[in-house]
């Protein structure tokens, strides 16, 4: 259990979240949304261990984050920041395997390859294993980094908007990796996501932040209300039942 | 595990076999330049006899073992340490401040040696002998350069852009100041310190080759530590912290380590532009962002472009020494435009 204690988090003086308190669970997707500047990506880096605690305590089983630990914490984490740029030079496969450039030793041990290669395979990205990671489109780039993050082993994956660059086919792709990964390896996975449907059909369970506080966490069905959703984003909200049960949000423009 | 995977590895693997061919062959390139190098001069040694007294062998030519190995050996393998010092740096500064821009040079490094020297030049060497006054204030004022860099890119976490800002800023001071000195010279101290400006291997000798090869053998090995966290760096620093990369600490660490390799360097010969800034760029194209292999290869092709250009200011006038600073620039500056114009640079 990834844990967040009366967290109150400051960015250049001004204050992004305050006295926020949120259980991560194992095995189980939480979707982080809200509008932009609720305080979602600087959750993240925080939960990561990058960005400062101006307030309270993060913990994973029971072992708290400090400056002692944040090695050995992060090691334990794959992260995925939105930014997706990539030097010319390097290859899809070496990209992947930077993932674990921590760990790596001056010549690259054969299992290290063979590992990368199948996180390649396994979401149909093999052919591209040679390819220089600039020639990529946006959408393949982005595959190629949760890939990246899955090379780490981590125990917690923390992804910020892993689907911003994907076409509809790859949207589904990525999540349905993430929702059959989290199971089998009992992750701890916390997406923040915009697009609300993605969020109802595939996370266990919703958080839905604004003006850094925590307005509800729980199942999609129930933290997906249209009083709500109207209120923080300011546009009229629809909330009505797919045939498979999730809750589908519409904007009444 | 599929044949696909299999094949993937195989390919991976004969890349880097190519990389490494490509490290073979610039070294096999750079051996020949070494025996030009010491084979030109005022007086041009039969490459035969320059092998012949250089393996030991008896019957070589007195004059010639003399020419070599007091004159003209140090000098060759000073351009070496000095180019791999310089292409190491430049590619590691590159790759550190995320700009394609950085080298000991741009970063005023070269600037404050060069201050540092006028300065020993100038007012004598409070007591000491010039030979160790000059490199001494030379190597004292990088240092000083890399402490004020250093010092403002922790008031701002590290950040690249105000360690380039930093260094750019002590460039243009440590330039004001050089004017300065050469301003207030006597005509004769004047041109010594425009010869140091210049750059020269003639100032090489068995004993500051010892030194400066002593520290580049320590620092390189612990620069190529990094290799895995510096290609990290590659994919931009948000990217790189999110695989732990400890992006500041590593910056710190790893400027330090390259000012001292750099300073060392400078010192001794003097402000060599162009070849920390283009020898990386040259690498970097011909084998990618791998530090493993471009690190080396930086080293490589700077000791390469040195090494050339010391040929070429032997022969560019014959019975004259044109200073290699001069050389390594000429050449570099019209390379540098091609390959801005070739769009090739990385960022």
């Amino acid at each position: 259990m990834l844990y967040a204690e009366a967290l109150t988090l400051r960015q250049g003086g001004r204050m992004v979240s305050r006295d926020l308190s949120l259980a991560f669970p194992r095995g189980a997707i939480t979707a982080l949304v809200g509008p932009n500047g609720a305080g979602k990506t600087t959750l993240l880096r925080a939960l990561h261990g990058e960005h400062p605690l101006a307030a309270g305590r993060i913990a994973l089983d029971g072992e708290a984050l400090n400056p002692t630990t944040r090695r050995r914490w992060q090691a334990r984490i794959g992260y995925m920041p939105q930014e997706s740029r990539a030097a010319a030079g390097l290859t899809v496969l070496e990209a992947v395997l930077l993932g674990r450039a921590g760990t790596l030793a001056f010549r690259l041990p054969e299992a290290a390859l063979r590992e990368a290669a199948a996180l390649l395979e396994e979401f149909g990205l093999l052919d591209l294993a040679g390819r220089d990671l600039t020639t990529l489109s946006g959408g393949q780039r982005q595959m190629v980094f949760f890939a990246q993050c899955l090379a780490r082993r981590p125990e917690v994956l923390l992804l910020d908007e892993p689907v911003s660059a994907l076409d509809l086919r790859h949207q589904q792709t990525l999540m349905r990796a993430l929702r059959r990964l989290t199971e089998a390896r009992r992750l701890i996975s916390v997406v923040v996501l915009h697009d609300l449907n993605l969020a109802a059909r595939y996370a266990d369970r919703i958080g839905v932040l604004a003006e850094g506080s925590l307005r509800v966490l729980g199942p999609p069905a129930e933290a997906l209300s249209a009083p709500l959703l109207s209120a923080i984003y300011g546009v009229g909200v629809r909330v009505l039942w797919g045939e498979d049960g999730h809750p589908m949000v519409q904007a009444l423009v | 595990m599929s044949a696909a995977i299999t094949a993937a590895v195989a390919a991976h693997r004969a890349r880097e076999r190519r990389r490494l061919a490509m490290l073979a062959a610039t070294a096999a390139v750079l051996a020949v330049s070494l025996v030009l190098d010491l084979a030109t001069g005022p007086a041009l040694l039969p490459l035969r006899e320059v092998v012949l007294a250089l393996s030991g062998q008896p019957g070589a030519d007195e004059t010639v073992s003399v020419i070599l190995w007091s004159l003209r050996l140090p000098m060759a393998l000073m351009a070496l340490v000095v180019g791999v010092a310089l292409g190491v740096s430049g590619a590691t500064m590159q790759t550190l401040l995320d700009n394609p821009l950085a080298s000991p040079y741009t970063l005023g490094l070269a600037a404050a040696a060069g201050f540092g020297a006028s300065l020993a030049i100038q007012y004598g060497g409070w007591g000491l002998p010039p030979v160790l006054a000059v490199p001494g204030a030379a190597f004292l004022a990088t240092c000083l350069a890399c402490a004020v860099i250093l010092g403002v890119g922790r008031l701002r976490g590290m950040a690249a852009n105000t360690v380039v800002l930093a260094g750019i800023a002590l460039l243009f001071l440590f330039h004001a100041l050089q004017s300065l000195m050469q301003f207030r010279a006597s005509p004769e101290v004047g041109q010594q310190i425009v010869f140091w400006l210049l750059g020269s291997l003639a100032k090489a000798d068995w004993h500051n080759l010892a030194i400066t090869a002593a520290v580049t053998a320590i620092a390189l090995p612990l620069l190529m530590r990094h290799c895995w966290a510096l290609t990290t760096l590659r994919l931009g620093e948000a990217r790189a912290r999110a695989l732990g990369v400890p992006v500041a600490a590593l910056r710190l660490g790893a400027v330090a380590l390259i000012s001292l390799m750099t300073a060392t360097a400078i010192a001794f010969v003097g402000t060599i532009g162009f070849v920390g800034l283009v020898a990386p760029h040259l690498a970097r194209l011909c084998i990618g962002e791998d530090q493993r292999f471009l690190l080396p290869l930086s080293g490589l092709m700077g000791a390469l472009m040195l090494s050339s250009a010391s040929v070429l200011s032997k022969v560019i006038i014959p019975g004259a020494l044109v200073p290699v600073g001069v050389v390594t620039a000429v050449i570099g500056v019209p390379f540098f435009l091609w390959l801005i114009l070739a769009r090739r640079l990385p960022g």
